[in-house]
């Protein structure tokens, strides 16, 4: 069926990744295309690129394109998916599919996209922009293109074991060239009606090319009519970030984090958790006086989730959502679904006893922007975990990822002198028993 | 055979009149007259469902021309369409912020554009790109 395929995103949104080369969507995985990069192509050409005119053509066609797996995983799951979000900005809801599809006021410009080979007649107005790598994080479960801390690690790691750990390819992102910076500025200005723009580290509030970027599209006039976008790992907060805050139509930062506790440090090596909530409070504080918005950003792992009740608890304490961009499935060694069999019980118990303690329904509110449905978007968020932790099958392939999870650590652990036991102790037994 | 949707030839298929039901149901208090339209056509049942096309703007009105003041009126108990209540939780999007109408004159409720997009515009659906 059509509803279980279409996305309206590549009429409107495009993605430029870090190394300059486009992709069609900030969900998108498709290696095997061949490259377009900014360097030779405008945002405007790849928009009506080949590959953007067959992906208009496959989704009207009712395909299902490999590279939109992501979004299909999770809406299997019943997550809340990109697609789903990417659908709300035409009007379009899942749930009246035909009649909201058909009342779009994107409609004639699928007609067009029907009628003509896939070709658009509009342009990009949501944007994600990958800024580089530069980043003071290396996340475990985060990849060498995404983190330069990490890519460091990297070049150690496959050293210590070559199978397990890629040799990290040399890395050069567009943004570290001025000339190409200009350009994709001035294109950005000279955009109609531009609506969003996301951007992506690394760690985007430590990265030159963002308040660049920012502080021209202020001095151009046109910040206002803007929507901001960024993810940051929560450790840094300044004042040039809160002058910018007020620039625009909105800012919505996402801070990225894993656990309330020490795990946190584990994970997100080498962050300290007191000092991140410590900036999340400052920037909590910024919510009423200026156009911020704040989500937290998660991505459980095998061992994160089992603390995901006490990120629930404080969520609601707090009054802020959390937005599971993906549902961690590389490294393959640290899903969620390889949890031992006890401690999965334990904690859909605790996530059970949430639900119960704050009368959490399920609301599927599906603008999670709204601040008077925060409440709604946390209890949406917490059943949907219960009813995943739940449902899951376990991997056929569970017992080798098992003591693949036990030699991903020890190497990290190896470079970073620390042990998981000393942040999640209740999973002694289980690494134990897998050669830890 | 149920309508299933396999690419967008079928969407540009469908049939687009009856596409918007509309229940709306209303309720006497005490000794009223007026006249209660939907759109053009006259609502002369305390429950009425009507069928319209996918994109007609929608107007309710009623035109109270008598009533006892303080124990009487006209209450729109609901009005939705394709099963999405407008009111009462919508009412302060009415001439009168209410779904109780116990003042002379006309009191109305207009859906000016197709519905889906009014509806994702008040429901606070976020934007449109």
């Amino acid at each position: 069926m059509l509803s279980k395929s279409f996305c309206s995103s590549p009429w409107y949104h495009i993605r430029l990744t870090y190394n300059g080369d486009f992709s069609e969507c900030r969900w998108y995985k498709d290696e095997k295309h061949k490259s377009i990069n900014i360097e030779n192509t405008s945002m405007l050409e790849f928009y009506n690129s080949d590959r953007m005119r067959q992906l208009r053509s496959a989704l009207l066609n009712g395909q299902s394109p490999a590279g939109c797996s992501s979004c299909y995983y999770e809406d299997e799951f019943g997550k809340l998916s990109g697609r789903t979000r990417q659908l709300l900005k035409s009007g379009v809801q899942l749930n009246d599919f035909d009649r909201t599809m058909r009342s779009s006021t994107h409609y004639q410009r699928f007609l067009h996209s029907h009628e003509n080979s896939g070709h658009g007649d509009y342009h990009p107005v949501d944007l994600q922009i990958d800024l580089s790598n530069v980043c003071n994080s290396a996340c475990i479960m985060c990849d060498p293109a995404s983190s330069s801390r990490l890519h460091t690690d990297y070049i150690k790691l496959h050293k210590i074991n070559s199978t397990l750990f890629e040799n990290p390819s040399k890395y050069t992102s567009w943004t570290q060239n001025p000339a190409t910076l200009e350009r994709v500025i001035t294109e950005l200005i000279a955009i109609p009606n531009l609506k969003y723009i996301h951007f992506l580290g690394g760690e985007t509030l430590y990265d030159e090319a963002f308040y660049t970027i920012c502080e021209r599209l202020i001095a151009a006039g046109i910040s206002k009519n803007i929507i901001v976008g960024t993810t940051t790992n929560g450790t840094i907060y300044n004042n040039r970030v809160n002058q910018l805050i007020s620039q625009f139509k909105e800012f919505h930062l996402g801070i990225s984090i894993e656990a309330v506790s020490s795990l946190n440090d584990y994970i997100r090596y080498p962050g300290k958790i007191n000092s991140i909530l410590s900036n999340i409070d400052k920037f909590l504080a910024l919510r009423s006086s200026t156009g911020l918005y704040i989500s937290l950003r998660i991505t459980p792992n095998i061992f994160t989730i089992s603390e995901i009740d006490q990120l629930f608890e404080y969520m609601i304490e707090k009054n802020v959502i959390a937005e599971s961009c993906n549902i961690l499935f590389k490294p393959e060694c640290l899903r969620v679904e390889l949890l031992p069999q006890d401690i999965r019980q334990q904690t859909i118990d605790k996530i059970g006893q949430l639900i119960v303690k704050y009368k959490l329904i399920k609301s599927d509110t599906i603008n999670i922007r709204r601040s008077d449905l925060i409440f709604n978007v946390i209890g949406d968020m917490v059943i949907d975990y219960h009813r995943m932790l739940t449902t899951y099958t376990i991997p056929y392939n569970a017992d080798i990822l098992r003591q693949q999870l036990v030699t991903f650590l020890k190497s990290f652990e190896s470079l970073r002198n620390n042990s998981i036991l000393d942040y999640a102790p209740h999973y002694t037994e289980f690494l134990r028993h897998h050669g830890y | 055979m149920p309508h299933t949707t396999q690419n967008f030839s079928d969407i540009t298929d469908i049939k687009s009149d009856g596409q918007l039901t509309v229940e709306l149901r209303l309720r006497t208090h005490g000794h009223t007259v007026g006249i209660i339209k939907l759109n053009d056509g006259l609502i002369e049942e305390n429950h009425t469902i009507r069928q319209f096309d996918l994109f007609a703007p929608l107007l309710l009105t009623i035109d109270l021309l008598e009533f006892t003041e303080g124990s009487s009126g006209i209450e729109v108990e609901l009005f939705a369409v394709n099963n999405f209540e407008i009111l009462p939780r919508y009412k302060h999007l009415a001439s009168s912020p209410t779904n109780y109408i116990d003042t002379l004159g006309k009191w109305y409720l207009e859906i000016p554009k197709t519905f889906y997009t009014w509806y994702h515009e008040v429901s606070g659906q976020g934007w449109i790109a």
